[in-house]
């Protein structure tokens, strides 16, 4: 069983969280065609961190940031939306 | 006449108080369905730091902390999440209050939602080994302790527990899966012993 860092409810069981996605994309400020077929569509193939969204569904249901090892599985950190995740674009763990 | 406002439990059906499972020796856990509580759902924004001030005045006391459940004078308020707060409450602690917090927080979302949860009291020396056996929250009573809450899984439902004491565990389940996580939960129970108590 994974465990994973609710930022609000502490570490709970991986079966009451959902992945939300790429935490990595922005959405686009205009109606640019093209920037919003890259938002929607394309992605970063990576195979070590990745900054992603997930849900904590069958908790609190808050959005929050998870800095994942997509290889291992490992997961260095949570953060709260608008909050930071550890650059890992090293592909170390520096903290 | 017949009464159509009269409320019915979703567990009506199977709701068969007595003893099953294991029957020798005392019972290792008792459930009880709890009937007839007010339940009310309030949620505001987070950067609103006025509605938790007014909910308070309205309800009594402060809300409480993450995880935990504040109590005073028949209403019992439990954390769901940031700025979501639930109010377990009945009889005359009940009269008024949806409105009184609604007319007060005008900022916040206020719903009665009493109707929408089956409430089951599990107590008992096992109560928490039959929560364990579908739920991956830490139950141990040195973890989950009295005035504690949380919302999990409990056999693929969703359920809110509410920890009243070492021995007594509140469960909160979708009333549409009432009578499914009944079922459930009476097989977990049968290896225990149990016995279904009058409903309260
Ligand atoms: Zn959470």
């Amino acid at each position: 069983m994974l465990l994973i860092e609710c930022p609000w409810c502490g570490k709970r069981a991986q079966t009451e969280f959902t992945y939300e996605g790429d935490a990595t994309v922005k959405r686009p400020e205009d109606g640019d065609q093209a920037a919003f077929h890259a938002y929607v569509h394309l992605r970063e193939n990576v195979t070590q961190w990745h900054d992603e969204m997930w849900q904590h569904t069958a908790g609190c249901r808050r959005f929050f940031k998870a800095c994942r090892n997509v290889t291992t599985h490992e997961i260095i950190a949570t953060a709260k939306p608008k909050g930071d995740l550890p650059d890992m674009s090293s592909g170390k763990i520096t903290s | 006449m017949v009464d159509l406002t009269q409320s019915r439990s979703a567990l009506e059906r199977v709701y068969t108080p007595g003893r099953f499972g294991v029957s020798s020796g005392q019972p290792g856990v008792m459930i009880s369905e709890r009937r007839h509580l007010t339940l009310i759902h309030i949620e505001h924004r987070d950067d609103d730091a006025e509605s938790p001030l007014m909910i308070a005045t309205a309800v009594g006391f402060p809300l409480p902390r993450a995880g935990q459940i504040a109590e005073k004078d028949g209403r019992r308020v439990l954390w769901l999440g940031p700025s979501r707060s639930l109010i377990i409450t009945s009889g005359s602690s009940a009269d008024g209050l949806s409105d009184a917090i609604a007319s007060s927080a005008t900022n916040a979302a206020v719903n009665d939602i009493s109707s929408s949860r089956i409430v089951l009291r599990l107590s008992g020396p096992n109560a928490r080994d039959v929560l364990a056996s579908g739920c991956p929250l830490d139950l141990h009573e040195s973890v989950f302790k009295a005035g504690m809450t949380a919302t999990t899984n409990v056999d693929h439902y969703t359920a809110l527990l509410d920890c009243i004491d070492t021995n007594t565990i509140d469960v909160y389940v979708a009333r549409g899966y009432g009578v499914s996580f009944w079922q459930w939960l009476i097989e977990a129970a049968e290896e225990f012993g149990g016995k279904v108590l009058a409903s309260s």
